[in-house]
Order: C-alpha cells, then sequence, then structure tokens
C-alpha cells in the first residue's frame, strides 16, 4: 500500500511540496524531514490483526489493519502557499481505486510547531478482511 | 469436574446436516453423516449423503423446553406439575459460506441444494451435533427437523455476511455414541 500511496504523491505533489521515495530515516538526531523541508516521506506499513467473528472451528474472521505513517515538515514562519493543496492532496489519497481490498480507509493528520518548524504527522489506515 | 470441552482442534463443535430423506433407517445414524473421521485431527474425512458439515458457526445453543401442565388441589399448599411435549429446537449463528449457502457441487442432497434452498423449500432434514467433536466415545445429539430463522445480515462495520439458523425439530433429539472415527 506504501507503493501505490507513494505512485499517487509523486504524480500529484508538483508544487513546492512534493514526495520523497526515500524512508524517513534518521542520522543521529536529525530526521530526514526535518533536514529536507517540503517533502513528504512515507514510514513502511504496519500491520496489526484482530479477530472480529470468532468462530467455534477456530478459523476466526480476521480484519487487518495496514498503518502507513508519514512526516512532512514546513517552515512555520513562512507557511507554503501549495500546502492546503498539499494537505488535500495527502487526504485524497486514502481513497486510491488502485487499493480495492479495503473496506474502510481512514486518514489523519495533526500538526505540531517547534521552534521555526511546523511537522504534520499522518497516518493511513486500510482495513481489510482475511 | 469434567466438562465438555469444545476448545481444542480434535474436538471443535460441528453440526452436520442431510436431507431427512437420505436416512438409511427410521432414525438418524452416524453413518448417515459421515463415513470417516479422524481420532487425531477430529475431522470429518469422508461426508455421507452429500451432507453438508456447517462451516463458520459461532454458536450453537440446543434447545430442549418441556412443556407443563400445573393444577392446584384443596388439600396442598403447593401447585402440582406434570410436563407435557417438549419443544426442541436447535439455533445458533454462522458465517456465510457461498458454498454450503447457495450450495454447489455434483451430488443429488444437501450440499448441492445450500441450505438456503434447503430452507426456502422446507425441505426436511437430518442433523449431526456434535458438542465436542466426532472422535471415538463422544456423545452426539441427532435428529430431523427443517431448517428456518435465516436472516442473514451484512453492516458496513461488519462487512461479512452472518446469519441465524434454526433447526426446529421434528419430535425428541436422539444421543449417540461415535464409533466411526479411526
Amino acid at each position: 500500500m506504501r507503493t501505490a500511496l507513494l505512485n499517487y504523491l509523486k504524480a500529484n505533489l508538483t508544487g513546492s511540496i512534493t514526495a520523497a521515495t526515500e524512508l524517513p530515516w534518521a542520522q543521529g538526531d536529525n530526521e530526514l524531514y526535518l533536514t529536507n523541508k517540503k517533502r513528504v516521506y512515507l514510514a513502511e506499513p504496519d500491520t496489526k490483526q484482530n479477530s472480529v467473528i470468532q468462530l467455534l472451528n477456530g478459523d476466526d474472521i480476521v480484519e487487518t489493519v495496514t498503518t502507513v505513517n508519514g512526516y512532512l515538515a514546513v517552515d512555520a514562519k513562512n507557511r507554503p502557499i501549495d500546502l492546503d493543496s498539499a494537505l488535500t492532496t495527502l487526504r485524497v489519497a486514502k481513497d486510491l481505486s488502485s487499493i480495492t481490498t479495503s473496506f474502510r480507509k481512514e486518514f489523519d493528520y495533526e500538526a505540531t510547531i517547534d521552534r521555526d518548524v511546523m511537522t504534520y504527522t499522518f497516518e493511513y489506515r486500510f482495513y481489510t478482511i482475511n | 469436574m469434567a466438562y465438555i470441552n469444545a476448545s481444542t482442534a480434535v474436538n471443535r463443535v460441528k453440526l452436520v446436516i442431510i436431507k431427512a430423506s437420505a436416512l438409511a433407517g427410521a432414525t438418524p445414524a452416524e453413518t448417515d453423516f459421515y463415513s470417516a473421521s479422524s481420532n487425531t485431527t477430529g475431522a470429518i474425512t469422508t461426508v455421507a449423503n452429500d451432507a453438508i458439515v456447517v462451516p463458520g458457526l459461532q454458536d450453537v445453543t440446543i434447545n430442549n423446553a418441556n412443556g407443563s401442565f400445573r393444577w392446584k388441589q384443596l388439600d396442598q399448599s403447593g401447585e402440582n406439575v406434570i410436563t407435557t411435549n417438549a419443544t426442541n429446537s436447535l439455533s445458533g449463528n454462522f458465517v456465510l459460506d457461498p458454498t454450503t449457502f447457495f450450495g454447489a457441487g455434483t451430488g443429488t442432497g444437501a450440499a448441492l441444494d445450500g441450505i438456503f434452498k434447503l430452507s426456502n423449500n422446507r425441505t426436511a432434514v437430518a442433523f449431526l451435533m456434535a458438542p465436542e467433536g466426532v472422535t471415538d466415545g463422544k456423545r452426539v445429539f441427532v435428529g430431523t427437523g427443517f431448517i428456518s430463522a435465516l436472516a442473514p445480515t451484512v453492516s458496513a462495520d461488519s462487512p461479512v455476511f452472518v446469519s441465524p439458523i434454526t433447526i426446529e425439530v421434528n419430535g425428541d433429539y436422539t444421543v449417540l455414541t461415535t464409533a466411526v472415527a479411526t
């Protein structure tokens, strides 16, 4: 799912804010997304399974939640003019038609300001039934 | 205290349904439902009479509700009671499996028709309900009746069809001891 999201973001974030193909790794205390502002970074997906219907034969119906976290840092003093449209693109990405297996798709983000850097930490959640 | 343990793979609850017309005798026998099962895995390995082994069972309730007739006598302070005919039924909930719900295969029995058609056509069925599996020496309930109370439901929060199912039992339950497994 990270690949599908990344392909969409690379194709649709064409202003001053773009998508990076690298993972949001850190060198020492320096997060890559803080070093390279106005670049969207997507982490590797996390997967969690919940038993939604328990069966007597032990073959429970399982819901798999795949979570993809992302990061975007921008200058808090000079807000990029295309930030709102970039956030819209990030939100619309969850409805990608190429992600067909999910019955529920969720996206949310929170913004935090630390000195002159505003960091958006966002999360995609895709629910599938196995 | 011993208890009926349905928690292990070998002792899973099983509900097997065939058409009542396929019964060899007047009352159901274990071999009407399957001809082979495994003492090692607990699985029914060969079904008989195109039986349906109902998959995806969530819960099962064995209802045996005796009726009662009460009367009062002037010489007694408490009521007298006798029991009358029982209302027997087997109820539960299950996840719909398209193969067993709509029917499939090349047989001529229950598995070909599927659970929905057996209910919709009000076909008389025979059932075997194994509370702790079908390995040798286990007690199972058998009987005949009719499938009813199907109500498949799905919702956005739970996008898997589930349905209640009731087998309205015709007459009494019979309790058998299994002996087919090897």
